[in-house]
């Protein structure tokens, strides 16, 4: 028996041993629940965004109306910035969604491999400049909550934002990196595919 | 598709093909029993998602191939500190893991030296599925793919002689 045999062999009696150890019916109770959980998990982040965004809005609506031109420009980008975020939350969950796992590996390799271009490009100058224009319209507020809030508070804010900016920055590089990496390595499978 | 037929379907795609399935993830993850058990749930995760898609223009079982190789390989970037160990620690943790007549060691270690696209393309070839049939899981063409066999079939064996 030569080598390839041999394991061919194996492979058939492995086969015989073979068993994932769930029934089929706990099988599709873990497929509903996990599908409707996934569902879940990237409308929650939506939910978050959009709460956000509503919470600010109403917050300089109702609470603390601006009076100066600057900081309604503030508030315009603020708000701005978070609608855009959502918007681009809820088209990535579309397009991830419609990666195909049921047609052959080439198609669905290019069709992942064309969202984390995307992806790309989002993470690249999309989310800088939504990140930068939040930043600007958060420090165009200062002068006027200088009106009404002592300075010492005032400079407490300014510092706490670029601290929670510095953090938020860490979370999206980490998120960013996981992603282009997955890219190189769809990138790698399609070559081995050729 | 009426969720009785889904559930239905599900179900006998399930008790048909769950072993199929399996040996396939247990061969991608290198004998990695635990793994394993993760990516079949994944794989059939995925299959209820498709299936109101299913349409018998494929049967049923090249269907659920396409589905468990797709999986595999897009799964591969959350499974990547599985894969970044050196070949031999993860061979010596096999052997400590496994039973002592554990019998498929050699095959493991054997497809686990492969790239994740020849390996996916041996154990379709060890699971005796045509040419044809593996150019409709994969897209590779039937010429290149036959290609592509020879050429992992010598790299297994000489992984095999030099291995002992």
């Amino acid at each position: 028996m030569d080598n390839f045999e041999s394991l061919q062999s194996a492979w058939k009696d492995s086969k015989q041993d073979a068993h994932a150890g769930m029934t089929a019916k706990d099988m599709q109770h873990f497929a509903m629940q996990n599908h409707s959980k996934s569902k879940k998990f990237h409308l929650g982040n939506v939910a978050i965004l959009a709460l956000v965004c509503i919470g600010i809005s109403l917050f300089f609506y109702f609470i603390a109306p601006m009076q100066e031109a600057i900081s309604r420009l503030g508030i315009v980008l603020m708000v701005g910035g978070l609608v855009v975020r959502i918007v681009i939350e809820l088209v990535s969950h579309r397009k991830a969604d419609q990666i195909e796992f049921n047609v052959d590996t080439k198609t669905t390799a290019l069709q992942a491999s064309k969202f984390y271009n995307w992806r790309k490009r989002i993470h690249g100058p999309v989310t800088v400049t939504i990140v930068s224009l939040y930043s600007l319209g958060f420090y165009l507020l200062t002068p006027e909550f200088l009106d009404y809030i002592p300075k010492f508070w005032v400079v407490i804010m300014d510092i706490g934002y670029v601290i929670i900016a510095v953090i938020l920055t860490i979370v999206i590089y980490t998120g960013i990196k996981k992603e282009m990496a997955a890219l190189r390595e769809i990138k790698d499978i399609r070559s081995e595919l050729e | 598709m009426s969720p009785q037929e889904h559930q239905e379907q599900f179900q006998s795609f399930y008790n048909n093909y769950q072993g199929m399935v399996y040996t396939l993830c247990l061969g991608y993850m290198k004998g990695e029993k635990d793994l394993a058990q993760d990516l079949t749930q994944e794989v059939f995760i995925q299959v209820w998602r498709a299936l109101p898609k299913f349409r018998n223009e494929a049967s049923p079982k090249t269907w659920i191939y396409r589905i468990c190789v797709n999986t595999c390989l897009l799964h591969i970037r959350n499974t990547k500190k599985f894969n970044m160990q050196p070949i031999d620690e993860q061979y010596d943790r096999l052997v400590q893991q496994s039973d002592a007549n554990d019998k498929y060691e050699e095959l493991y270690w054997a497809i686990g030296r492969l790239n994740d696209v020849d390996r996916i393309i041996i154990m379709l070839v060890l699971d005796e599925m045509k040419y044809d049939e593996i150019a409709e899981v994969t897209g590779i063409k039937e010429g290149n793919l036959r290609v592509k066999v020879h050429r992992i079939k010598q790299k297994l064996n000489e992984l095999m002689n030099n291995h002992g």
